[in-house]
């Protein structure tokens, strides 16, 4: 059964309709004043909402938030949320247990996936001694997460009924000059992976900041099918806490930014910045991103631009 | 002679106006706009847990009249529930009477609320959306969020105080938190619905 601590009792009392007209007039003159109040009140609320839909209340509490929240349409449409995110966690049950009795750690490093590393796409362009070498910068590493350990980010994008994607054999082997990435992680000890629900594979690019005269071209080669895209930017280690990204399609007016963005160290000891997005959400054409270093107290520092060419390929 | 009485204009929210009520919020212009969004969402808390509907017209009709006797005001946080009230006991006024209904009544709505095939249809549609907006949250927000929600509800109270000692934080500090992703993941969520309607 769902309860509440002491201190949230006048909240939820104010939510249920509870309290006598002074009390609520109080409380809501404090909660005009009082943002942190005002904040908490919104969480409970939620909470409650989800309460109601996991089955969580007394019987009387049912009586009464049926009463206040199925009548009106701005609180059927915060039940709809509730509910597509009560069965958004249905479908990853497997938090539970884990080493020890634990939870797992929420680390991407220790979610145990599996890398099987090969190379997608084709090099870049090449130019002529004269102008120097072109250097390929795009490396694909192919991932496919395993059932075992919870692979949110691909489990997080898989839609109902979607039937489990066969993952794509590994290519071919790297070209020569182009760094190939190493496992993640591996899985040690890990369970046969027992497939639950369908799984979306994580696509990883690594990109190389533009360069003046440079003729070299990052190339995001996308299958068909369902993926998330990864893009990863190398970083100096421990230069700043947090970065800023900002990708522009060349032709067209979509912007998309990303605050807040930690660093995490690689296996081999290299640092970057991970931006993940729904591959549906880069169409063929050129991108460009801009990597700012978070500085608090004052203006971020631009790191480097990038440019990127994504080219919708045909799995064979 | 008589004159013919001065017609009283309907006053109408300007940029103006706007502009003057911005600054008497804060006079640094981002920070007046997120005080504007802060007071609109107390509104629109206010206008919900008082059982008003079409809350964001309600808000909007209270803003209005503030900015309109802005002049006269000396504490705006006060007046401001003050004309949130007005607002609402207006609004129950003019809305129709509803009878009394019983709790078998409410049971009933329940199920024809959530029972509808519409009704399950908009969930799987958010659904879907969650699944494509998660890779879009900052990983610690979404790392939250699978894990608030992955427990099978039996186990989901333990689940919580787990997370919370975890995280060194209180059960209502990680309720807040859980909040923020939470409403992050709500706006994507919208914005995602919105892209599904357009032609």
């Amino acid at each position: 059964m769902w309860h509440v601590a002491e201190a949230d009792k006048l909240a939820l009392g104010y939510l249920f309709g509870d309290l006598s007209a002074e009390e609520r007039d109080q409380f809501e003159e404090r909660y005009f004043v009082d943002d942190s109040l005002h904040e908490r009140l919104l969480a409970l609320e939620d909470e409650l909402i989800d309460a109601y839909v996991g089955d969580a209340l007394s019987r009387e509490e049912r009586q009464k938030f049926e009463r206040l929240f199925l009548q009106s349409p701005e609180r059927q449409e915060r039940l709809k949320f509730a509910q597509a995110l009560a069965r958004f966690g249905e479908r990853h049950p497997n938090l539970k247990e884990e080493r020890g009795g634990h939870l797992a750690s929420e680390s991407r490093h220790q979610k145990g996936l599996l890398f099987w590393p090969f190379h997608l796409g084709r090099s870049t362009s090449l130019r002529s001694a004269l102008t120097g070498a072109a250097i390929v910068a795009v490396m694909v590493t192919f991932a496919i997460w395993q059932n075992g350990r919870r692979p949110e980010i691909a489990r997080s994008i898989i839609p109902p009924g979607q039937s489990n994607v066969a993952p794509p054999s590994p290519i071919i082997s790297p070209t020569p000059g182009i760094a190939v990435a190493e496992p993640r992680a591996t899985m040690k000890g890990q369970q046969k992976a027992v497939p639950k629900a369908p799984l979306h594979p994580v696509l990883s690019f690594v990109l190389l900041p533009l360069e003046r005269d440079s003729q070299q071209e990052n190339v995001v080669s996308v299958p068909q099918g369902l993926y998330t895209i990864e893009l990863r930017l190398s970083v100096e280690p421990d230069k700043y806490r947090a970065y800023r990204v900002t990708i522009q399609a060349v032709d067209a007016d979509n912007l998309m930014e990303k605050d807040g963005l930690k660093p995490h160290a690689m296996r081999n000891g290299n640092h970057v910045v991970s931006i993940f997005l729904p591959a549906e959400d880069l169409p063929s054409g050129y991108y460009s991103l801009r990597l700012e270093g978070v500085v608090p107290a004052g203006e971020n520092e631009v790191l480097g631009g990038y440019s990127f060419r994504v080219a919708r390929a045909h799995m064979k | 002679m008589d004159s013919a009485p001065a017609r009283k204009e309907k006053w109408t929210l300007d940029q103006k106006a706007l502009d003057a009520f911005l600054r008497h919020l804060d006079p640094d212009r981002e920070r007046a706009g997120e005080k504007y969004e802060s007071l609109r969402q107390k509104l629109l808390t206010f206008f919900r847990c008082n059982n008003c509907w079409h809350g964001e017209d309600l808000a909007d009709e209270a803003i209005n009249r503030v900015i309109r006797r802005l002049d006269e005001i000396r504490d705006l946080r006060p007046f401001i529930k003050g004309v949130a009230r007005t607002v609402a006991l207006e609004y129950h006024q003019k809305a129709k009477q509803v009878k009394e209904t019983t709790p078998a009544d409410f049971a009933e709505l329940a199920q024809s609320v959530t029972g509808d095939p519409e009704h399950e249809l908009e969930v799987e549609r958010r659904l879907r959306c969650i699944d494509s907006c998660m890779p879009l949250l900052q990983a610690n927000e979404r790392e939250l969020i699978t894990q608030w929600y992955s427990y099978d509800k039996h186990q989901r109270i333990e689940n919580k105080k787990k997370l919370a000692h975890l995280r060194g934080a209180s059960a209502g500090a990680l309720r807040v938190q859980a909040y923020r992703a939470r409403k992050r993941l709500q706006e994507l969520v919208e914005k995602c619905l919105e892209k599904s309607r357009t032609p």
